[in-house]
């Protein structure tokens, strides 16, 4: 099967050889309501076999993405997984259309919180809460910013990828054990599922109004502290996926974020508790230099 | 097949005009499968240079600026490596240190440097004063690899290969390659380098020395066809047609380069280079196919098979598999050979995971 689709600004072509059934029921629950991409398409994605006899005697996927350490390959069983860490890999690899930090990313109208965060940071349950919540999410992945112009944030609102216990609670907290009812067991990373965003035009562009750096402590009360530009600057770069390769639009992207809008330190518990204050922030309520 | 349908990769590259004539969808393709066979630099210099950048759409234009920032990047961080080694290393030598294949064109402007990603400097000094340059590059902090760093390693690359094992600095992200041979000197078609160091000339600006033309186009046609294992196909073949531009015409470089390689004995190899770059004018032009010895015939088949494949052609393992074979068995004699995929085998097998 082949077929392309246009996520936000960036487009991938998606072919797989084997485990379509999958795929197809994956594509379908999470990108059915996604247009087709109609002219650049930034990645071309192949999930095969690794050999012809892992097609038949227990049937395995990997990607032709390059990456830094070979790829294992997974069981058909977990082929959407395999897709979207493919898609993954490539949008953080071979995408220099954009300057990208690995941030979720959500918006009020045109208004964006940056929340940049290593794995398990808590800020893919931030952003899928967020989303169901009515916020606009740009990606849980990455903020990726024009590197032409303003400069600003982009969309690439891909399904969330819940991991383990983030899938149960929100589940429960929001009412959508419908929605996460395709969950995928024995991955690298435990149990994963994909809550569907919503699509975003091509064309959409965001002004980042804070950066705010999760870190998800269940049972613990939301607290949004100020950082300075110092801080601010080195945990940016920790986030950020292509800034030496980028050059100037990168160094220009980066003094914008932690001279021109504030940076926050966010610990929460409960994701309806931090959003309520990242609202406040959003809104000028907020205790913005707390 | 990938899926997905061919790229005309090397026909964009040649003549850049032609991307022009794909939709955005392609460009997308190619651009992609160009990035991974590591031309996609040399991509967008072509179409910078062609004039035909204002023509492209906008969305097309930006990724393809950003592909342009990173090579920048890494031209950038290999002409930082250079001028370290020219501060620190060079002097203290006291012997002619020539820079080899990306750092001779990235110094001499070469249009084979031309958007050209270049993973590590690769430099050639005289066999008699490698040990000394190697104890030079660890004063200077360039450690070898951790992979390579062990005594079966270090004693295989000095007494049968052309280079040490490489370094790096481990601050700087920039792979250093010391050879003091131009092929292993085990290789079948090993020549003595006496011919070579007698050519060799100080690059104008700069304290490095460089190879003689024809030998700099001999040393791209060897790792070509008769040393690599058939990787990046694509590339290679675009830069050894790159290089004719340092004669007036291919007639020229044909008569220089033929006459230095029946010096250095390698006629049948520097024959079956022209041919292949005889057929990528028959690719693009339409003109007869030329005869070629007997024993490159089968590898030049198998390099077009490889050179398809990176354009979404259909896999070619065998022909990889042929040019790895050919590649071992030419660098050096079989029991040696043996012996060596023997002792790499089972040092695996005993390495901790």
């Amino acid at each position: 099967m082949m077929t392309t689709l246009q996520i936000g600004a960036v487009a991938y072509a998606i072919a797989v050889e084997g485990g379509g059934g999958l795929v197809r029921r994956h594509l379908a629950h999470c990108y059915g309501h996604y247009p087709t991409a109609e002219g650049w398409v930034d990645h071309w994605i192949t999930l095969r076999a690794p050999t012809v006899w892992r097609r038949v005697i227990r049937p395995n996927l990997v990607s032709d993405v390059p990456a830094p350490v070979p790829l294992l390959p997974l069981p058909a069983r977990l082929a959407p997984v395999a897709l979207e860490s493919a898609m993954n890999l490539a949008t953080a690899g071979e995408n220099d259309r954009f300057v990208m930090f690995h941030a979720a990313t959500i918006a009020r109208g045109e208004d964006a919180l940056v929340m940049p965060g290593a794995s398990s940071a808590g800020k893919s349950t931030l952003a899928a809460a967020a989303l169901l919540a009515g916020w606009t999410l740009l990606s849980d992945e990455y903020a990726a910013f024009e590197t032409l112009g303003e400069r600003r944030l982009v969309a690439v609102p891909r399904a969330v990828s819940l991991k383990n216990e983030s899938i149960s609670y929100l589940a429960e907290r929001f009412g959508v054990a419908d929605r996460l009812a395709h969950r995928y067991a024995g991955t690298p990373k435990g149990t994963i599922a994909f809550l569907p965003a919503r699509p975003i035009a091509p064309a959409a562009r965001f002004r980042p109004r804070a950066v705010v750096f999760p870190q998800r402590r269940p049972g613990t009360e939301p607290l949004l502290r100020r950082l300075d530009p110092i801080e601010a600057t080195t945990r940016l770069l920790e986030a950020a996926m292509n800034f030496a390769t980028q050059g100037e639009p990168a160094l220009l992207i980066l003094r914008e974020l932690v001279t021109a809008i504030p940076a926050y330190l966010l610990r929460y518990g409960e994701a309806a508790a931090a959003l309520a204050l990242l609202d406040d922030l959003l809104s000028g309520r907020g205790e913005r230099g707390k | 097949m990938s899926g997905f349908p061919c790229s005309p990769v090397l026909a964009v590259l040649l003549v850049p005009q032609r991307f022009l004539a794909l939709s955005a969808a392609e460009q997308g393709l190619l651009v992609q499968r160009a990035r991974r066979q590591a031309v996609a630099g040399r991509l967008v210099a072509g179409l910078r240079h062609a004039g035909v950048w204002e023509e492209l759409d906008a969305v097309v234009r930006s990724a393809l600026a950003g592909i342009e920032r990173r090579q920048r990047y890494r031209e950038g961080l290999i002409r930082r490596e250079l001028d370290i080694l020219e501060r620190d290393f060079l002097p203290a030598m006291a012997v002619p240190v020539v820079a080899l294949k990306g750092a001779a064109y990235l110094l001499r402007d070469l249009k084979a440097a031309r958007g050209r990603v270049a993973a590590d400097v690769d430099l050639l000094v005289p066999e008699a004063a490698v040990d000394r340059a190697c104890v030079l590059l660890g004063e200077l902090g360039y450690a070898i690899a951790a992979e390579k760093d062990n005594p079966y390693d270090r004693r295989y690359y000095r007494a049968y290969m052309h280079e040490v094992a490489p370094r790096r600095h481990p601050v700087r992200d920039v792979e250093l390659d010391l050879h003091f041979r131009l092929l292993p000197r085990t290789h079948r078609y090993a020549f003595p380098m006496e011919p070579i160091w007698e050519q060799v000339f100080t690059l104008p600006g700069s304290a490095y020395y460089g190879l003689a033309d024809a030998d700099l186009f001999i040393h791209a046609a060897i790792h070509f066809l008769i040393d690599g294992e058939g990787r990046e196909a694509t590339r290679r073949l675009v830069e050894l047609h790159d290089l004719l531009d340092l004669w007036p015409d291919q007639e020229a470089a044909r008569a220089a380069v033929m006459s230095r390689a029946r010096e250095l004995g390698l006629v049948s190899v520097l024959e079956a280079a022209f041919v292949l770059l005889d057929e990528l004018a028959d690719k693009l032009g339409g003109r007869s196919r030329r005869r070629i010895a007997a024993p490159l015939r089968l590898a030049r088949h198998a390099l077009w098979r490889v050179q398809q494949e990176e354009e979404g052609g259909h896999a070619a393992a065998l022909a990889r598999w042929l040019l790895w074979l050919r590649g071992h068995l030419l660098r050096m004699p079989l029991p040696l050979l043996l012996r060596h995929l023997v002792t790499k085998w089972w040092r695996r097998r005993k390495a901790p995971t």
